[in-house]
């Protein structure tokens, strides 16, 4: 404001000024805690910002769901199960492996595809794999490879539930199940 | 950044004193005391209940402990530091961290704020769908999510603690808190029914995002919007630039039976802390951004094949061509590791340097900007915010780039008729700019300064007359003031469409003959 104008002053009461200062130094504290406890998701609005802090990564994957039925198969995306995109990344990526987490992945999505897609044979899982050298990324598509293939769950009892349709709910890869 | 009264010196240089000597102790205790009272426990020699916590998580070695205690040590330390860094520069300059925070500033600063804040939480409410948007804004995929499996459902602190016992919400609930939020970003824009609505807001947008972020995905961009919506509902935002501001105006000049302009804007010690606390959680954000980058990889960050490996797999994710380009090409990727990284180490120092703050502030919308056409991750809210927080110095630079400031256009008026009191108030509530001059034909000594304006003529219709003598009479002169309050900027074309100018004065004077059936007393 380009005002030079001398302007009226309000004199805040003491108790409100210190509570502003005791605001700003509990919003400043918290920060810190989530900074230093990495607990960013118990402390939401306050995160670390732990951007990008990988280095030496030559290789990653992304991967595909599909669902076949005796039509042919279909690429799931997140929206048609109802869990957020990256989540459904990492689901994919623990479905894939061999670790302790692999088979609940596994039986998660299943029960998912039953219950909101129903109908459906088998579960498989395609997977791209991408590798970095040393003039940066070798391959922009890489074919597409079945990595897994696990039985659907039967339709749930309940009955298929009806997602509602997205403004934005594009398929990233759709057409991958080949 | 404007300086409070000079302060005696022991009390400006308390608290980074104090500051320093937290991070010293911090220092000895992460880097001396706690990792051999770590080592004692491990090996049963400590206190007890550290001994048996230890025990209680099984096979995690020891270093693992020691590494995770040394990442919290250093990202602490490193805090503490910008934080006693911070306060030594304000103290320098004989400015305390109080007077920094609570020295009267124009309200219209802090209303400007709440007008952008909650601007963009309505136009996120109003179009999640469009890129840069946010997800958690729209309805639709709020209820999308209440069909997600119940395993993943673990919600942040801030969910259970503003939806006290009611567990995992339910797809109704979720769409009446988007139109509590919808309603009260409406009313927060406009200033009406004081904090309440800016309260309700607030509320309604942690716990849309918060049960979003609910199924184990976060991301960053809505965090700092989140706070500053609290930050303008707990602070006095609607004091100016507001329908209440308005409403108390209005019924002030009633009660006095004419229209007086103020003297000056109204300065308040709470219109300046709000801004300065989300300048420093922006330092903050980005200063861990940088300590970060150094903590998880060394020097790495600036080996270019780091980045490359992130704009391959958000590029290749998302099909975005420059990423997958920039991929292939490191050569061009070197230059903007470091210039990213130097923006979010040095960007504290807009906290305290008056010419870098410009350049800092627009370095890092530009580098948000640039990663979203890039590779992506949308932070439209900080780019929206930044401004927002640096109002000072921005504007010190708009000043300059503009050169000397426009004159002001005098509004002449009848200081006592109610319809001028009334148009004159409603105008100078929308004069953030202060670009209005307000001259009372009642007053001789005023209408003598414009010795030219046919005083009963300025009586029966609004004049509006700039520094060189132009007169804009009637509709002409709504005209010129549209151009030049931005409030009324969305009027503009309505008042410059084809036809306007023939409409717009018939308007006009049905209005102005009614005004003299109301009590005023020339005729049009």
């Amino acid at each position: 404001m380009a005002d030079t104008r001398s302007g009226r002053v309000e004199r805040g009461r003491p108790l409100w000024r210190s509570a502003a200062l005791a605001v700003v130094a509990v919003v400043l504290a918290a920060q810190v805690a989530a900074l230093a406890l990495g607990t960013q998701e118990r402390l939401w609005p306050f995160l670390r910002y732990e951007m990008y802090v990988r280095s030496g990564e030559t290789r990653f994957s992304h991967r595909d769901l599909c669902v076949r039925s005796p039509s042919g198969p279909t690429s799931v995306d997140h929206w048609d199960l109802a869990i957020p995109r990256w989540r459904f990344d990492r689901l994919l990526a623990l479905a894939g492996g061999d670790g302790p987490d692999a088979e609940p992945s596994r039986r998660l999505l299943s029960r998912q595809v039953g219950r909101v897609l129903g109908g459906h044979e088998r579960l498989e899982l395609w997977r791209r794999a991408y590798t970095m050298g040393p003039d940066g990324l070798v391959d922009a598509h890489p074919p597409w490879e079945l990595e897994r293939s696990w039985p659907a769950a039967p339709l749930d009892s309940v009955g298929r539930v009806e997602l509602p349709r997205l403004q934005d709910a594009t398929r990233l890869r759709a057409g991958t199940c080949s | 950044m404007t300086e409070g009264p000079r302060r005696p010196r022991g009390r400006v240089w308390a608290v980074p004193v104090a500051l320093l000597a937290v991070l010293t102790l911090w220092v000895a205790l992460v880097t001396l005391v706690l990792p051999d009272l770590l080592a004692r426990a491990w090996r049963g020699e400590g206190p007890g209940w550290l001994s048996a916590r230890l025990a209680g998580r099984g096979s995690i070695p020891l270093e693992e402990y020691l590494s995770d205690l040394r990442g919290l040590g250093l990202r602490v330390s490193a805090m503490l530091a910008l934080f006693a860094g911070l306060a030594a520069a304000w103290a320098r300059r004989g400015v305390s961290v109080t007077d920094r925070l609570l020295e009267p500033a124009p309200l219209r600063d802090l209303a400007l704020a709440r007008v952008v804040v909650t601007g963009l939480a309505l136009v996120l409410l109003l179009w999640p769908g469009l890129p840069f948007m946010s997800l958690a804004s729209d309805p639709a995929y709020q209820t999308l999510l209440t069909h997600a499996p119940a395993g993943l459902f673990d919600p942040p602190l801030a969910l259970r603690l503003l939806l006290p016992g009611v567990g995992r919400p339910a797809a109704a609930l979720l769409e009446g808190i988007w139109i509590v939020a919808l309603a009260s970003a409406v009313l927060g824009v406009v200033g009406a029914l004081g904090r309440v609505p800016l309260l309700a807001l607030a509320w309604a947008n942690t716990v849309l995002v918060g049960h979003a972020y609910s199924y184990g995905e976060y991301h960053h961009p809505e965090a700092l919007h989140a706070i500053a919506l609290w930050l303008v509902a707990i602070a006095p935002s609607t004091r100016e630039l507001s329908f209440d501001a308005l409403r108390r105006r209005a019924r002030e000049a009633r009660a006095r039976g004419r229209f007086e302009p103020r003297p000056g804007p109204l300065l308040s010690p709470h219109a300046r802390w709000p801004l300065v606390l989300l300048a420093l959680l922006f330092a903050v954000t980005y200063f861990d951004a940088a300590i970060e980058k150094l903590l998880g990889g060394g020097l790495s960050w600036f080996d270019p094949g780091t980045m490359a490996y992130y704009m391959a797999v958000d590029g290749t994710r998302q099909e975005m061509p420059i990423a997958i380009w920039l991929s292939r090409h490191l050569a061009f990727l070197a230059p903007l590791s470091a210039g990213s990284w130097a923006i979010e180490f040095l960007f504290p120092l807009a906290l305290v340097s008056v010419a870098l703050a410009p350049v800092l502030v627009l370095l890092a919308a530009a580098m948000h900007v640039a990663i979203w056409v890039i590779h992506g991750p949308p932070f439209l809210q900080h780019v929206v915010l930044l401004p927002v927080a640096f109002q000072e110095p921005l504007r010190r630079v708009w000043r300059r780039v503009r050169g000397p400031a426009p004159d002001r256009l005098r509004v002449l008026y009848d200081g006592h008729c109610d319809l001028c009191i009334r148009s004159m108030t409603i105008l100078e509530t929308l004069d953030a700019t202060d670009r209005l001059e307000f001259l009372d034909l009642e007053d001789e000594k005023e209408a003598a300064r414009l010795p030219r304006i046919d005083r009963l003529e300025a009586l029966a219709r609004m004049h509006v007359v700039d520094a060189s003598g132009r007169v804009w009479r009637g509709f002409e002169a709504f005209r010129r003031l549209s151009l030049a309050l931005p409030a009324l900027w969305p009027a503009v074309p309505l008042l410059h469409a084809p036809g306007s100018g023939r409409l717009g004065p018939v308007i006009y004077d049905a209005i102005a003959r009614r005004r003299n059936r109301r009590g005023c007393r020339l005729a049009a």
